[in-house]
């Protein structure tokens, strides 16, 4: 019986830890940071890690929403070319109508838009998310670059708007507070909200969800919608950073935000995880593409180390999770 | 070859800890050739930890097995099975994609010469056990069209046609029908006679006095005793050696007052199994579904509940008309319903078990709009006191909890709803006799209350314990009303198997 009591409180302790979801990522951020301060004396700058931090700012916000959808069980494939799409709508309605609100505001109508059709095609037709988002990975990449002629469209004038990716408010690039407050929101969604559970209960047993009265149709369309929503808005950052909407940006992105997710610890079979995770895991994916190119190392090398890590983070998870299964 | 004089398995002095706490301590017994040895034991006694040491799923921490007077030292579930040790599991391993006889020869596949898969000599092969065990099954289905039983059954003979000298049959009567029950003991009597040992395990003290011929009972993963005639020994007696207490009734008594008719369903019908279902049900009143397994009792809860679609019919809540389309129609309603497997259709099993209680009453545990955890922890730890959930804390995941938890979760789950018209389908199935009780009395406080309860249960003293009325289901139509008082197992069978009122019961 004392052994009992004692296995209880600890488990109890080890419950509260893990039960903030996406702490188990501060471990491998604490490493990569520590090895590339070793590495280099230029890493640990108060410049570089403002670099840093802006650079995650697009991952981040990508990760935020791809970690909505990997949550119900599915996946995005079409992130990348959503990204540039929302950026390329933005740069041209910012030329033609000379307002940046209008030029924001469409490229988020038309992320909305997009994550819509993805959801109702999931939810209602019953396809397979990994086809649907690989249709729409390829039709609006195909769109993009067909409305562009394949070229690029500058920005122009409005130093209101390059200040959202460029700029800074007391002494932090301005993309940093736009994805602390998509992450805040984010975390506060899937906590708080009804519609937040849902998405994890969707993810974790779809058939318990819908027999305890969860609206799985509604639940995927809200996820893929966000997935897609969160997506132009880091379409906007990453045009306000460059002042130039590039139709071929953002390729392979999505899997960039996978990767994010899922060192931050979301399971791919969905129903655990969470947008904390995601951020880290997008700031240590950040880290290691920057440190790498500091300390003077190829860029396949950088391809190398994000694969390694991805492999390291869920073979803990997964050692992590035999474990307590044997208790 | 070893002598026919030495037990064909002896357990020497096994023991096993998880995290700590014994799972097995000291455990010794051997179990006599050509004998049906039952291993008898609430759920969590160490049963299936014990099957799982014996097949080399796990590994011991102390102790040793011997298997036809030999040591089984280093042994994994290939080793055992090579040596003739077959298993039915409790949990389904079949692919459900392949065909039966795909199935049946999985990982063993018969080949041609060329050393292609010789596919017509599988089906031939799987026909021939099917004929040599009494069933009827068709090779060539895809496993996954095949309804729970018939997967049992797949099961069995995948198991029998390796030849094993000894079989271990895991609750494997959970998904069978009365009569497919009979059917499985023929061939465990049949094949008795050609010197195949078993041991089973089960929760249905009927069928342990009517198949078994010695016992072994464990509690808590100690070995309690020996019963060397099951058949002759008082079940009470057995019962009390199971829960290591005197059980004074499994069925608690009860008070309910019935009531109005507070539900009513009239000409229900859905695209394929329920035809022409009408009923009502009565304030405190619970009704029992019973039928053979596939007389469309489940799916005349689903097609209410809007799991699937109706095709005809009118459901009735206080005398009103109420439609409903989709599940969340039915919770907006007050219907709740616990569903038959509850590891599939009923719990979140990675999910804590206050997320698990809570996911129908979401809004029940919020303050402005936002979920609250103070408030949902307060709501979950009173249905856990209320239900006598026995966990470590509500944190805990629910995968971890024995079977009789789980399905408590499930109750506690719609009890925090607050309906008004409950539908459990088999409520106690593959939970154990203490666990059972509980449910019971849960199921009679909840008609106390002035609900209405519909059991769905495959057992017949359940459905003759817990019931007011029984509603009798054959081929997806209601076909007769017995009231619980007059109501004999036999009466039942007869109505569940076609017969009419104008004979004799």
């Amino acid at each position: 019986m004392k052994l009992l009591d004692k296995n209880s409180q600890f488990s109890m302790v080890l419950g509260k830890f893990s039960k903030v979801q996406g702490l188990n990522a501060l471990l491998p951020l604490l490493l990569v940071v520590l090895f590339f301060t070793l590495m280099s004396d230029n890493f640990f700058s108060s410049y570089n890690i403002m670099n840093i931090l802006r650079q995650a700012a697009v991952y981040a916000i990508m990760g935020t929403g791809m970690t909505f959808v990997i949550l119900t069980g599915g996946i995005d494939l079409g992130q990348g070319s959503v990204l540039a799409f929302s950026s390329v709508i933005c740069a041209m309605v910012i030329n033609a109508t000379g307002n940046m609100y209008l030029g924001i505001l469409a490229a988020l109508a038309t992320g909305a838009l997009i994550g819509i059709m993805n959801g109702v095609m999931i939810a209602y037709v019953r396809l397979p998310a990994f086809i649907m988002t690989l249709g729409t990975m390829y039709i609006v990449r195909g769109v993009t670059l067909w409305i562009t002629n394949s070229t690029q469209v500058n920005v122009k004038g409005a130093a209101a708007f390059t200040f959202i990716g460029q700029g800074f408010l007391f002494g932090i690039p301005f993309p940093v507070y736009i994805f602390v407050i998509v992450g805040a929101l984010a975390v506060f969604f899937l906590t708080k909200t009804s519609t937040g559970r849902s998405i994890f209960a969707v993810g974790s047993n779809v058939t318990s969800a819908r027999l305890s009265g969860v609206k799985v149709e509604r639940t995927l369309i809200i996820s893929y919608t966000l997935s897609s929503l969160c997506v132009a808005l880091a379409g906007v950052v990453y045009l306000a950073r460059l002042t130039a909407a590039q139709p071929t940006a953002g390729n392979g992105y999505e899997m960039e935000a996978i990767a994010a997710a899922v060192v931050g610890g979301t399971s791919l079979a969905g129903g655990e995880g969470g947008v904390l995770g995601t951020l880290i895991g997008a700031i240590i994916i950040t880290i290691i593409r920057n440190g790498l190119v500091i300390i003077g190392v190829g860029s396949y090398f950088t391809q190398i180390v994000v694969g390694v890590i991805i492999v390291i983070a869920v073979t803990f998870d997964v050692v992590r999770q035999r474990v307590s299964a044997n208790k | 070859m070893a002598g026919e004089g030495c037990p064909i398995v002896e357990f020497r002095h096994i023991s096993k800890m998880f995290s700590g706490v014994y799972a097995l301590e000291d455990v010794s017994f051997s179990v006599k050739r050509g004998t049906v040895h039952c291993l008898l034991g609430e759920n969590g006694a160490g049963k299936s930890t014990l099957i799982k040491i014996l097949t080399g799923v796990l590994k011991e921490d102390s102790g040793s097995v011997f298997f036809d007077g030999e040591e089984l030292k280093d042994r994994d579930i290939w080793i055992t099975r090579r040596k003739g040790i077959g298993t039915v599991f409790q949990e389904n391993s079949l692919v459900p994609h392949l065909s039966v006889s795909e199935n049946v020869f999985l990982t063993r596949e018969i080949r041609k010469r060329s050393g292609v898969l010789d596919f017509e000599k599988m089906k031939s092969e799987t026909l021939r056990w099917s004929k040599e065990l009494g069933v009827t099954l068709d090779p060539s289905a895809k496993v996954k069209d095949l309804s729970v039983a018939e997967q049992q059954i797949v099961e069995i003979v995948k198991m029998f046609s390796q030849n094993p000298k000894f079989v271990i049959l895991d609750e494997p009567t959970s998904s069978l029908s009365d009569k497919e029950i009979e059917n499985l003991f023929s061939i465990i009597n049949t094949m008795k006679e050609k010197g195949v040992t078993f041991i089973y395990i089960s929760h249905r003290m009927e069928e342990i006095k009517e198949i078994g011929d010695d016992a072994s009972i464990l509690r808590d993963g100690k070995y309690i005793t020996y019963i060397e005639d099951v058949k002759t020994m008082d079940m009470n007696e057995i019962i009390s050696y199971v829960v290591g207490r005197p059980l004074v009734q499994i069925y608690p008594e009860r008070h309910a007052k019935i009531g109005d008719v507070c539900f009513a369903v009239e000409g229900l019908a859905d695209n394929t199994f329920v035809k022409d279902v009408s009923f009502n049900v009565r304030r405190g009143e619970v009704l029992g579904f019973s039928g053979l397994v596939g007389s469309g009792r489940t799916e005349t809860a689903k097609a209410i509940f809007g799991v699937s679609k109706k095709k005809n019919g009118k459901i009735f809540k206080d005398g009103k008309e109420i439609k409903i389309k989709n599940p969340t129609d039915a919770i907006n309603h007050g219907l709740g319903f616990l569903t038959e497997n509850r590891k599939e259709e009923g719990l979140f099993l990675n999910k804590s078990v206050s997320w698990n209680t809570v996911a129908a009453s979401l809004d029940k545990i919020k303050t402005n709009g936002i979920l609250s955890k103070g408030k949902e922890r307060s709501e979950v730890n009173k249905y856990v006191e209320k239900l006598k959930i026995k966990l470590p804390s509500i944190d805990r995941a629910v995968k971890y909890l024995s079977g009789g938890n789980q399905q408590k979760v499930v109750f506690a789950k719609w009890l925090m709803r607050g309906s008004c018209i409950y539908i459990f389908d088999e409520p106690t199935r593959g939970i154990d006799v203490g666990a059972k009780t509980e449910v019971y009395k849960i199921i009679n406080s909840l008609a106390e209350e002035g609900n209405a309860v519909i059991v769905i249960s495959s057992e017949l003293p359940e459905i003759l314990g817990v019931s007011d009325r029984i509603a009798v289901f054959r081929e997806g139509r209601l076909v007769k009303f017995l009231d619980a008082k007059d109501a004999t197992q036999e009466k039942i069978m007869f109505y569940a198997m076609g017969g009419k009122d104008n004979e004799t019961a």
